[in-house]
């Protein structure tokens, strides 16, 4: 089977496709954009705090 | 200068307006205790006449809540409240200064709480990584092209 093309050669990673330097601009992206979502959480978190009080014991309904 | 007394009345006169006094009087008091139907009929007409007059389109119902019984006014069904029992009801959540406080209506401009610096820091990170994502994106797309079709 020599006319079978190789899979291997084209399949794609998460970064095959980039080089160092590309790697490290998305890695920095990600962080970023994971330390902005954790920031929004912990907002949100402190805000329902204010209004529900410190105390407050938060239980997942179902 | 001192207030003078009125003139006297003659005795006419001060017969007339004894009868005209006693005449009103017994007439109220027989409206008000009900003794005639049918006066107390023409009564009613009669206030319906001069609402009709002064109101042709109909009499606005905020004015029949002021001025009639508690029948009229819906608010007072529940429980046997008098007319200014809905002005002192409190209808919503009673606050606390730090529910009151959290609520950007009420802060003072330029009060920023931790919870909303927070949330606005993190949303400008997370545009600042959508904005970089974009550049990104478009700068390799330009240089390489799409991976798909090297």
């Amino acid at each position: 089977m020599a006319s079978e093309p190789d899979h291997k050669q084209t399949r794609l990673g998460l970064f095959s496709g980039l080089n160092a330097l590309e790697t490290i601009v998305v890695a920095a992206i990600v962080i970023v954009a994971l330390a902005g979502m954790m920031l929004v959480g912990k907002g949100l978190f402190l805000q329902s705090r204010i209004v529900a009080g410190p105390g407050a014991v938060f239980v997942a309904a179902l | 200068m001192s207030v003078s007394a009125p003139p006297a009345l003659s005795l006419p006169r001060r017969a007339v307006f004894g009868l005209a006094i006693a005449t009103t009087l017994a007439f109220a008091g027989g409206a008000a205790a009900g003794e005639s139907s049918e006066m107390r009929w023409q009564t009613e007409l009669a206030i319906e006449q001069a609402d009709d007059a002064l109101f042709p389109l109909g009499k606005p119902p905020a004015l029949i809540e002021a001025t009639g019984s508690t029948v009229n006014n819906p608010m007072l069904w529940l429980d046997n409240a008098t007319l200014t029992e809905p002005d002192r009801m409190s209808t919503g959540a009673i606050l606390s200064a730090r529910q009151l406080a959290s609520i950007s209506a009420f802060s003072l401009p330029g009060r920023i709480m931790p919870a909303e610096r927070h949330i606005a820091i993190g949303l400008m990170l997370l545009a600042g990584a959508a904005m970089a994502a974009v550049s990104f994106g478009l700068w390799r797309w330009q240089v390489r092209g799409l991976s798909w079709e090297a």
